[in-house]
């Protein structure tokens, strides 16, 4: 499909706090923002009410408006405040704990009172029935459907407003599911049902526990939103197509986002991502980081190649924001995005050990880290260091947008030795106009486990990849996008036999047979090498995910018009006393609305928009590019400081270290990020041998060392 | 072994062989037990010896982690030719060799192949001497071999990262910010530690490994900023099942709680561990002479430190937790139709003892921090059918908080085919109850059954039992042990006691048994539950 040559078109991202709106005119490639406070008891009252004042900004009504593209947050608040619907499952005789139990790890080895996220259903409201499923899909218990007719009447009589339906090894064959779930519905056509071989069919009961229940969870609420905010619209009098922006960065109809509503978890970072893309793309750029920053946190993220990472889980709702195994792990298609506390944990760090004496702080609740002084910024970069530290993202340039973003966009750069660094126009709305350009998609994933190797299943290989390419053009076709359109990737998940870890590996677009394996397996080799270490010679490789993303035209936006149209009459807006490391300066302040491309500007500068502001130092520069971006270009980059030189004495060197509280812990963090590296690199190198012969593995080892 | 199990810890060491950094998730104990090593090996090859491409090794259990099983590999790492620093992986391989009776070992000659300090690579050089006697004594030579590489290369990668780092800062050497870090954890530890007040705290807990009980008492003796931790009237050393434990592994067993209890947010480094002492009587099963049989030396260990929580809870009633139901990894392992080898773990955890901010929680895996066994991933890998995995009703120990549910999981061959599945069923904790601290009550016990499908018992495991199956009609059912319960039970509140009574968690008897029955409406004498942190 390719879109409408209409004028006009809408994104809008409804945030926690704001609901941000972007208007684009394809006639003047221009945009025209608008925003206003989200209404928590009902997001599609702030939408509607500033969709109609966005549109007469511009002196047009819904009837010219092309198509409208949304994001939102209400799926992700709904799942941390738990303001879903009552949710039941039902599930195989023997394994209703299962979603209670989770892994049973301790995600901290040193807190005795390690706490984890409530099941997202409570234990009275988990039912078992009769029916069970081997590994290999074949039915080892028959289905009690009268049972399940039952378990469904109890929950609907239990207040339950949507139910779960997850069997054990459903990935290997829905059947019972399936069934299951025709039953619950021609029983009670007014629950939600969610299905875990339709939700996400892969292996790992808890994981697809979790993300089944959680789609239930939501499912209610969503729809009931979608519907009136459709019907809204249409009265409206819109008539284009409504279309939801997904987590993995994509749009899928409003058909769609009613039966996976988890999928939309992270839909506005999304948004960013992709906006990110643009920009860079838009500057010529093809490996750029985002510093997304709001209130609180920041946001970064990688696109590499032009290209935003999709991961293919999440965790929500963590107890500990920033700690890995203490929430629901979603089991859905995500940009990758790395979550940058604004200084809370180096704050909490710096603390425990006795080395911060200044306050006043509280990590949680401050709005931002404005409140540390001139120093305000460094625990954000700490953090940003902490976790990008190893990614080394130094020939990567910077999009700074968010609130907070261009504020602090040239200093983490600075820390993290990137040299230029962009700030787009429109940069408070980012997000929503990266829904612009995102293309309708849908990915789809399930679980089998197939050795690669001579006289491997490629029928079942085949019928499954078919499936999943039936099921992604379903999707698509509800968006109206024609199967002739359509760009399909196919992908699996690939490990060495014996191994946990697995890669994704792109797989070719025809059926496969034996002669495609070589560059399926050199395909793996590189991938494998790039990540971890050459996989040696004689490994048996295998597959046991299987992806498929069906995925609509991008639409392209052109961005050479004036964003918000101002047009001040003077550039300069007047000075400031500000101080930098270098020392005190006058700094001019200017106008970001009266800058204009080709125009240039030396530090040290701050450039004022209505929601955010540029500030650079002494030693950068700025030029506007025909994008109406700011470019900065950083003189002095503070990297690769030495802070222990071999002339020290120790005395001297400890000194030098203990003066510097947060460049201490930005310094211990990072060589603390040294030893989990070590723990991936022996988890993925140990794997079961087979007898291939210890030669090779010898002769692999003889390198390695020689290597040191 | 399989590498989501996470029986292994890598650290970075300063080149005196004191801890900077270890990893964050890793069997707690192997962190505290791998720089004792290094510090071995050191004393074997000297520090100035040392040479790019040298690859240290060693399993004694002395001097390592307290059984053979469990192999160091430590590798120097060099800036510009000089020693800066030293990577050291200790984890568990998949065979040593030995006898596969453990309960019946005498003498850890037994055990399995010995490997004192020794260099598996001199400047780049394999030891190929070695590397045949490996080879030669132990189980599938290759996989072992194959685990050791995996070491190998972990601390290689920990050498290029440290040598980025270093390289970031300009630095030459890591010792000002080792004594920056060392020192900044250890008076962070001192401080706590003089929180408490002065004073010989003591506790006595019993196992009972064989069938009969064996009781440990200890003294925690606080005094100011340091504490020492004293196991004198430990029982002899055991002639005979391998249940010693050696003063290295005690003493990771006897630290560890110390630090949970009081910098649990600090990183871990040797700084947090200098204040503190351990000391056993030697000869003793916690500190046993060469050549003892060690290889099970977890059974004894793991009852270390509640035996210290429960020292201590007078003296920090906040900071301690009642007995936690212990983890149980169960082997299951044949031969399929067409004579493949095959073989998984089932790893699951018990119940953890209640505390004074909250119940236990149910299902944990303690000690170690590793993620339990996916039912469809083993599933998929051994030919067993699981046909439950849920919690225990009744089995968290009652108390004001209430210890955690233990689970019970039964599971049977999934073919009849003729073919013989060997288990492994070593359920910790059986008939060895433990009382809750502050008047809790003991959680409910671990067993291993096997059972015909009628539920007719057709072998009860005792302590430990390699079980052969061959059809579809026995059922191995393996409960894991509740948690301990944490203060008087006639203190918890109604509504918890109801909620407990409508989740399934207690039944109507036990809640008969042991709370007061809820005479009041709910919610109007109502202590409030912990809550959930949704931030």
């Amino acid at each position: 499909m390719t879109h409408p040559k209409s004028r006009w078109r809408v994104g809008f991202d409804i945030g926690g706090t704001f609901t941000d709106f972007v208007l684009y005119d394809a006639e003047t490639s221009s945009v025209t923002l608008h925003k206003r406070l989200t209404t928590p008891h009902d997001p599609s009252e702030a939408a509607l009410k500033g969709l109609d004042e966005l549109l007469a900004l511009r002196s047009i009504g819904h009837a010219d408006v092309s198509e409208i593209v949304h994001g939102t947050t209400l799926v992700t608040n709904a799942v941390i405040e738990r303001k879903g619907a009552p949710v039941g499952l039902i599930t195989t005789r023997g394994f209703r704990d299962i979603l209670e139990m989770g892994t049973e790890q301790r995600y901290d080895i040193y807190d005795l009172f390690v706490a984890f996220p409530d099941p997202i259903v409570s234990r009275d409201l988990r039912l078992e029935v009769d029916e069970r499923m081997t590994a290999d899909g074949k039915v080892a218990t028959p289905l009690d459907e009268a049972a399940v007719r039952q378990a469904a009447e109890q929950l609907a009589s239990q207040g339950c407003e949507a139910i779960a339906i997850v069997f054990l090894h459903s990935y290997a064959n829905p059947d019972h599911e399936q069934r299951a779930a025709g039953i619950v519905r021609a029983a009670f056509p007014d629950l939600a049902v969610s299905v875990s071989s339709d939700v996400v069919a892969e292996m790992g009961e808890y994981q697809r526990n979790v993300t089944t229940c959680a789609n239930a969870f939501v499912q209610p609420l969503m729809h009931r939103y979608l519907t009136r905010l459709e019907q809204e619209l249409r009265g409206r009098g819109f008539a284009g197509p409504l279309r939801l922006m997904h987590s993995a960065g994509g749009l899928v109809s409003l058909e769609t986002a009613r039966d996976f509503p988890i999928r939309l978890l992270e839909s506005g970072p999304a948004g960013g991502g992709l906006a990110t893309a643009l920009f860079g793309e838009k500057a010529g750029l093809k490996d750029v980081i985002s510093f997304d920053m709001g209130g609180t946190t920041a946001k970064a993220c990688m696109i590499e190649d032009g290209r935003a990472e999709v991961a293919p889980m999440m965790e929500a709702a963590r107890v500990h924001r920033f700690t890995k195994g203490s929430g629901l792990p979603i089991k859905a298609p995500v940009i990758e995005m790395i979550e940058i506390g604004a200084g809370g944990g180096s704050i909490a760090a710096i603390e425990e050990v006795g080395l911060l004496k200044v306050g006043p702080h509280s990590a949680g609740s401050d709005p931002g880290p404005a409140c540390y002084g001139r120093g305000g910024v460094q625990p954000t970069v700490t953090d940003a260091n902490l976790v990008l530290g190893y990614k080394d993202p130094r020939d990567y340039a910077m999009v700074g947008f968010g609130g907070a973003g261009p504020a602090h966009a040239v200093d983490v750069a600075r820390v993290m030795g990137i040299s230029s660094v962009l700030i787009p126009p429109a940069s408070g709305a980012a997000a929503a106009l990266g829904f612009l350009v995102a293309p309708l998609s849908f990915e789809d994933v399930r679980s089998m486990r197939v050795e690669l190797s001579a006289g491997f299943d490629a029928d079942a290989v085949n019928s499954l990849l078919q499936s999943l390419e039936d099921e992604g053009l379903r999707h698509l076709d509800r968006a109206g996008v024609a199967r002739a359109e359509a760009v399909i990737e196919r992908s699996a998940d690939m490990r060495l036999v014996g191994q946990m870890h697995d890669i994704s590996v792109p797989l070719p677009g025809h059926a496969l047979q034996e002669g495609d394996l070589p560059a399926i397996r050199e395909a793996f080799r590189r991938a494998y090498a790039a990540r971890y270490a050459e996989p040696f010679e004689g490994a048996r490789f295998e597959a046991v995910n299987f992806r498929v993303r069906v995925a609509g035209p991008t639409s392209d936006l052109e961005l050479t018009g004036a964003a918000d149209g101002g047009d001040a009459d003077s550039k300069v807006k007047g000075s400031r006393h500000c101080w930098f490391d270098e020392g005190d300066f006058e700094t001019t302040v200017y106008d970001r609305y009266a800058l204009r491309a080709g125009d240039r500007i030396d530090g040290p500068a701050i450039i004022e928009e209505r929601e955010s502001t540029t500030i650079i130092g002494p030693s950068d520069r700025i030029e506007i590019d025909a994008g109406l971006n700011l470019c900065v270009t950083l003189g002095a980059s503070r990297a690769a400081e030495a802070i222990v030189t071999p002339e020290m004495s120790r005395a001297e060197a400890v000194a030098r270290i203990e003066a510097d509280p947060i460049g201490l812990e930005i310094m211990w963090s990072r060589m603390a990020i040294v030893t989990p590296e070590m723990s991936r690199a022996e988890a993925v190198a140990r794997i079961e041998v087979d007898p291939i012969g210890l030669e090779i593995m010898w002769s692999r080892m003889v390198n390695v060392v020689e290597e040191m | 072994m399989i590498a989501e199990a996470q029986d292994f810890a890598c650290e970075l060491l300063d080149k005196d062989g004191e801890t900077l950094a270890h990893s964050p998730r890793a069997m707690p104990v192997f962190n505290l037990t791998l720089p004792r090593a290094v510090k071995a090996l050191l004393r074997a090859y000297p520090a100035e010896t040392l040479r790019p491409g040298d690859v240290l090794i060693t399993n004694d259990p002395w001097l390592c982690a307290g059984h053979l099983f469990d192999i160091a590999i430590v590798t120097p790492a060099f800036r510009d030719g000089r020693l800066v620093g030293l990577m050291g992986t200790v984890g568990h391989v998949s065979d040593i060799g030995g006898t596969k009776d453990s309960l019946h070992a005498r003498e850890i000659y037994e055990e399995g192949l010995q490997i004192p300090p020794m260099k598996l690579f001199d400047a780049g050089r394999p030891n190929e001497t070695l590397i045949q006697l490996i080879r030669q004594n132990v189980r599938n030579g290759d996989q072992v071999l194959g685990d050791i590489f995996s070491f190998v290369a972990a601390n290689k990668l920990g050498a290029e990262r440290l040598d980025a780092f270093m390289a970031d800062y300009g630095m030459h050497d890591l010792g000002a910010l080792a004594e920056v870090v060392q020192g900044l954890s250890e008076k962070a530890m001192r401080d706590a530690v003089r929180a408490i007040p002065d004073g010989e705290y003591r506790s006595t807990i019993t196992n009972n490994p064989l069938g009969e009980k064996i009781s440990y008492p200890v003294l925690v003796k606080v005094e100011g900023d340091a504490i020492t931790v004293d196991f004198d009237g430990a029982p002899p050393q055991l002639p005979q099942g391998g249940l010693n434990s050696t003063l290295n592994y005690t003493a990771a067993h006897a630290t560890y709680p110390l630090k949970c209890m009081l910098t649990p947010s600090v990183r871990g480094n040797a700084g947090c561990y200098r204040p503190f002492t351990v000391k056993a009587p030697e000869g003793s099963i916690l500190n046993p002479t060469y050549p003892a049989a060690v290889n099970l030396r977890t059974r004894t260990g793991w009852y270390l430190a509640p035996n210290i929580f429960a020292a201590l809870s007078g003296a920090a009633a906040d900071k301690v937790q009642s007995f936690t139901g212990l983890a149980v990894a169960a082997n299951i392992y044949g031969k399929d139709d067409q004579g493949t080898f095959y073989s998984d773990m089932l790893f699951v955890g018990g119940g953890q003892g209640g505390a004074a901010r909250k119940d236990g929680h149910s299902s944990l895996l303690w000690p170690t921090s590793a993620a339990n066994t996916s039912i469809e991933l083993m599933e998929s890998r051994v030919p067993v059918l699981v046909l439950e995995k849920s919690f225990l009703a009744d089995s968290g120990g009652a108390g004001k908080q209430r210890g955690g549910l233990g689970q019970i999981v039964r599971f049977r061959k999934r073919e009849d085919d003729g073919h013989e599945m060997l288990v492994s069923v070593y359920p910790e904790g059986v008939d060895n109850p433990i009382p809750g601290l502050f008047g809790g009550h003991p959680g409910g016990g671990a067993r291993g059954l096997v059972q015909g499908t009628d539920g007719r018992l057709l072998r009860d495991c005792g302590t430990g039992a390699l079980v052969s199956l061959k059809s579809t009609g026995e059922i191995v059912e393996l409960v894991l042990g509740g948690g301990a319960g944490f203060g008087d039970p006639a203190e918890r509140s109604a509504d918890a006691v109801a909620r407990d009574l409508a989740l399934g968690f207690i039944t109507p008897e036990h809640a008969a048994q042991f709370y007061r029955q809820p005479t009041v409406p709910s919610g109007t004498e109502a202590e409030k539950q912990p809550s959930q942190a949704w931030a």
